[in-house]
């Protein structure tokens, strides 16, 4: 099953133009995302998989595949780290 | 953070067995918009001089309640549980109990507990001036993020084209000074130090005085720096210019900078969020409030906002004050 990203339910975001803010409820943290890790966060909240994210920053953007998918990787795994995400659909979750 | 040793060991929660309906007597009054309603005991009513704001001319239906004294059958009933506090403020203690959606209080001799979920809470300082204040201010913040207002830290002015301006930052970052020079300058004003927020129209935001007797710098009206602060009598910043609410129309987020020259620049949505809850630090406490409390903040931010540089150069000269700041925010965007 492919692996699929989904907002932690503790976490709230409020856009902010073109960014993002993540507020961690119970650790009363605020983290601050740029335009495209709002695109990415908007693919999260809707329960994207990573190969659908990288597809719709692929389609958004005019970046090598390679770059997206790098960076997607990156910061989903940062969200990770930090409880803003969950993971399902691997061994890993 | 560390546990306070004064809060030490107990690891169970006891609360009022009820809030409101069983509540005895006692002189009541409603502050903020009227949202909040304010049950008083005499003793503690001379606490509540410092903390207790302008009475709003036109309150609203109630919405949440505190009562301020002893809660009768339940005192010392306010066991706070162990582990890390979930917020401070001075030396008063808050901690949340997501589940059953309530805040236990403990300061160094107050205490007390609110329910979320009943938009009620009761706090008793017993008789510490130095928990008083706080107490009363995280009960607000909180009951009043239960019914959807944010309260904050933060002035408001407000423009001659009738919107509010919000005046954020920290202790000593120029907020009265601001909201007093400009009011000499002939704008209206709300609060120099709290007020509260309401998502008004759609996308819009309203701002509810919370208003008390300023204090500011002694040396304040002709532009001396003295370090001392003294009270200001509410006529002498300007009769008449004092409004209940408005609508919002944007945000200053202030710091002194005594040698340069007072001086605005746009600031992005993100920014101002982050200078509106940090002047809230209620609004995070539970996730009960949270999500309201965010999407009023977030509605706030997406107003123009611009860091405010303040200067010696306007210190104590009212029109200089309002024309900086007044061509800033009509010229969108500089």
């Amino acid at each position: 099953m492919p692996t699929a990203y989904h907002a932690a339910a503790d976490v709230l975001a409020a856009p902010l133009a073109r960014e993002c803010i993540l507020l961690h409820v119970p650790r009363k943290r605020y983290f601050r995302l740029n335009g495209t890790g709002a695109a990415v966060w908007e693919a999260v909240a809707a329960g994207a998989t990573r190969d659908e994210i990288v597809d719709r920053l692929c389609a958004r953007y005019p970046v090598a595949p390679a770059t997206v998918a790098d960076g997607t990787d990156a910061l989903l795994a940062r969200l990770l780290a930090d409880g803003l995400v969950t993971r399902s659909g691997d061994d890993t979750a | 953070m560390t546990q306070p040793s004064s809060v030490a060991a107990p690891a169970a929660t006891a609360a009022p067995a009820a809030f409101g309906a069983s509540w005895p007597a006692a002189p009541a009054e409603a502050v903020a918009d009227g949202a909040l309603w304010v049950e008083t005991d005499a003793d503690a009513a001379p606490l509540l001089a410092r903390w207790r704001p302008r009475p709003h001319p036109h309150p609203g239906a109630e919405r949440c309640r505190l009562r301020v004294g002893a809660p009768g059958s339940a005192a010392g009933a306010t066991v706070p549980p162990g582990g890390a506090p979930s917020l401070r403020m001075d030396a008063v203690r808050g901690w949340v109990d997501e589940g059953r959606g309530r805040v236990t209080l403990r300061g160094e001799a107050g205490y007390g507990v609110l329910s979320i979920v009943e938009r009620a809470g009761w706090v008793d300082p017993c008789g510490d001036p130095g928990d008083a204040v706080p107490l009363l201010t995280i009960a607000t913040g909180v009951l009043l993020g239960a019914v959807g207002q944010l309260l904050m830290h933060a002035g408001a002015v407000v423009a001659p084209d009738g919107r509010a301006w919000l005046v954020v930052g920290d202790a000593w970052a120029g907020k009265s000074t601001t909201v007093l020079t400009l009011a000499r300058a002939g704008w209206g004003w709300l609060s120099d130090d709290t007020v509260a927020l309401a998502s008004g129209a759609p996308g819009g935001v309203v701002v509810h005085a919370w208003a008390r007797t300023p204090h500011l710098d002694v040396g304040w009206e002709d532009g001396r720096v003295t370090r001392r602060r003294a009270e200001v009598p509410l006529a002498r910043v300007g009769p008449g210019r004092w409004q209940a609410t408005a609508p919002l129309g944007g945000i200053l987020l202030s710091r002194v900078d005594a040698e340069a020259p007072t001086a605005l620049a746009a600031c992005d949505a993100p920014d101002a969020f982050a200078g509106l809850v940090r002047q809230a630090p209620w609004a995070v406490v539970s996730r009960h409030v949270a999500s309201a409390l965010t999407l009023v903040a977030q509605r706030a931010a997406m107003h123009p906002a611009y860091t405010l540089r303040l200067g010696l150069d306007t210190y104590g000269r009212p029109e200089r004050l309002a024309a900086v700041i007044g061509a800033a925010i009509a010229a969108p965007g500089t």
